[in-house]
């Protein structure tokens, strides 16, 4: 069920480059021409709108400011982005499914890109809906200094389109030291200023969510606004790998959640 | 079932499981047990570029509270053309995080042109491996390049590449097939910018791989041979938007992406 997040944060341009083509020659795949459908919700239901058709083989990029939705620089809703054969309704109550076939070795993926004066960055991706009982559990090593502002970017897909608040709650990895909480949305790109906490260069964030999940970034902006920096942090279980690494995450997540608490 | 996966992953070669089942085949191998694996991460030092590394203190983390032991890491540099160079070492002290100049440190060891890098932590809480699970370093690389922008741009790994046995031996972890693959890179190569695009053979054998360049409706193919744990190079100043498809018998020919821009450059996944 996969979607290409298109969304634009802080000053940035948001775009999204998809391709109708897919990853390797080897899987199987939907080889015919398709229609970019733009999903949105408005806190009630799903809004969908063609952005057209993409021949086999070809590819598109869409520009968030095209959508003309009202946002702030620090919580945007999230455009979500289907390839698709048949049309929707103009309206839904639940994402629709993904009808077409996708390579997984790697992910059918978009370029989710930002833009900034002549600056750019970037990530291959793609987002599934989050369930509604799912925690997050991140470290956040991208903090730089000097002439750079730091951000914590949060992106949340769910299936329902009722907007719902979850809690962030920041805390020193090392002391253990809770530093602060922030309401994020559901199906939006919350984002986090972290230089308010004057981290030192040794301290490692934490950000955990007890009621939400979604996809984690540190994104960077040069103070002369003439570079970005993007990258998104690993979940707990990618420090392992064989054997029964999901039960490790939970068990990290488990020890981490108990002993980091709001004093 | 998943006992049956693993065991089939352990003892038979994925190239040998293509044959009966196309789709079921795997990217890495299993490593024994107790081994320390690492990502091979890209290590650039020429054309005035650093590169960094953000180390975590596993034991804190997989053992918040509770680790009582220092994380330390053995670095282990690679030359183009995969041969061993030189290790070294790196101990946390106090500390959850460190960012290393791996750059200053290739320089220690008179290293000055780009290459490969891997990171082994040096234990496995007993938990962990008690759950059947290798420690596995797959973070995060730090690019800088003055010329190119005043800031640090990163990169994630994603491979379990390179595992370090209790002998203290490296065993390359990739498979490949025995058929020719195709890798769309899922990403248009703008006009007028510069791409550098970096492979890594994470397998025993040396890899060709052909690199298609569809510009309209022409193509232009390289070949680049990248003996195992080496690095293969492709730059390209680009004058007509394109895309790239790479041909080989990796599973995942799968690029790290540095394309620059006027003031600054972007590094990814391809």
């Amino acid at each position: 069920m996969a979607f290409f997040p298109l969304v634009s944060v802080l000053d940035t341009e948001g775009y999204c480059t998809i391709y109708n083509f897919p990853s390797n020659n080897w899987e199987k795949s939907d080889k015919d021409h398709k229609t970019v459908w733009a999903l949105y919700s408005n806190g009630n239901q799903w809004v969908s709108k063609s952005l057209g058709l993409i021949k086999s083989g070809e590819s598109k990029t869409f520009y968030y400011k095209d959508l003309d939705l009202s946002y702030s620089v620090l919580c945007s809703p999230i455009v979500f982005l289907q390839l698709r054969k048949t049309p929707l309704p103009p309206y839904l109550d639940q994402l629709p499914d993904q009808e077409i076939t996708l390579t997984k070795v790697p992910q059918w993926r978009a370029t989710v890109g930002f833009s900034l004066n002549q600056a750019q960055t970037s990530y291959q991706g793609e987002i599934n809906p989050f369930p509604k009982k799912a925690s997050l559990l991140t470290f956040h090593p991208f903090i730089q200094y000097n002439t750079i502002k730091n951000y914590f970017v949060f992106f949340n897909l769910e299936k329902s389109p009722v907007f719902r608040k979850g809690t962030i709650e920041i805390y020193n990895s090392y002391s253990k030291k809770f530093i602060d909480k922030i309401e994020v949305k559901s199906c939006h790109a919350s984002v986090i200023e972290i230089d308010q906490y004057n981290f030192d260069k040794d301290d490692l964030p934490v950000f955990i969510s007890r009621d939400m999940a979604g996809i984690p970034f540190g994104f960077g902006i040069a103070e002369d606004k003439t570079m970005l920096s993007l990258e998104h942090t690993h979940p707990p279980a990618s420090f392992v790998v064989h054997g029964e690494r999901f039960r490790v995450q939970n068990e990290i997540k488990k020890q981490w959640f108990s002993e980091l608490t709001i004093k | 079932m998943n006992q049956v996966k693993r065991f089939l992953k352990k003892f038979i070669p994925s190239s040998i499981i293509e044959l009966v089942s196309p789709y079921s085949i795997y990217i890495t191998k299993t490593p024994p047990r107790k081994s320390i694996i690492s990502d091979l991460f890209i290590l650039r030092l020429e054309n005035g570029w650093e590169t960094f590394f953000e180390c975590l203190d596993y034991n804190e983390i997989l053992t918040p509270g509770n680790s009582g032991k220092l994380n330390s890491f053995d670095i282990q540099f690679f030359d183009k053309d995969g041969i061993y160079l030189a290790n070294d070492k790196i101990q946390l002290s106090n500390q959850i995080k460190k960012t290393i100049s791996i750059s200053a440190i290739a320089q220690k060891h008179n290293i000055t042109k780009d290459g490969s890098f891997a990171i082994f932590h040096d234990t496995t809480p007993q938990w962990v491996e008690d759950l059947g699970c290798n420690i596995a370093e797959r973070g995060y690389v730090g690019y800088y390049n003055p010329n190119l922008g005043p800031i640090k741009n990163f990169v994630h790994g994603n491979l379990d590449a390179i595992a370090l046995n209790k002998n203290l031996e490296t065993k390359l972890l990739g498979t490949s097939s025995f058929f020719l693959k195709e890798f769309n890179l899922q990403h248009l190569l703008e006009k007028d910018f510069e791409y550098h695009f970096y492979w890594l053979n994470p397998t025993n054998r040396t890899q060709v791989i052909k690199i298609i360049e569809l510009i309209n409706t022409q193509n232009q193919e390289k070949l680049i041979s990248i003996p195992p744990r080496g690095v293969g190079i492709y730059m390209k100043n680009n004058k007509y938007q394109s895309r790239i498809i790479i041909k080989s018998r990796l599973y995942l020919a799968r690029p790290v992406v540095f394309k620059h821009m006027p003031t600054s450059f972007d590094v990814f996944h391809g």
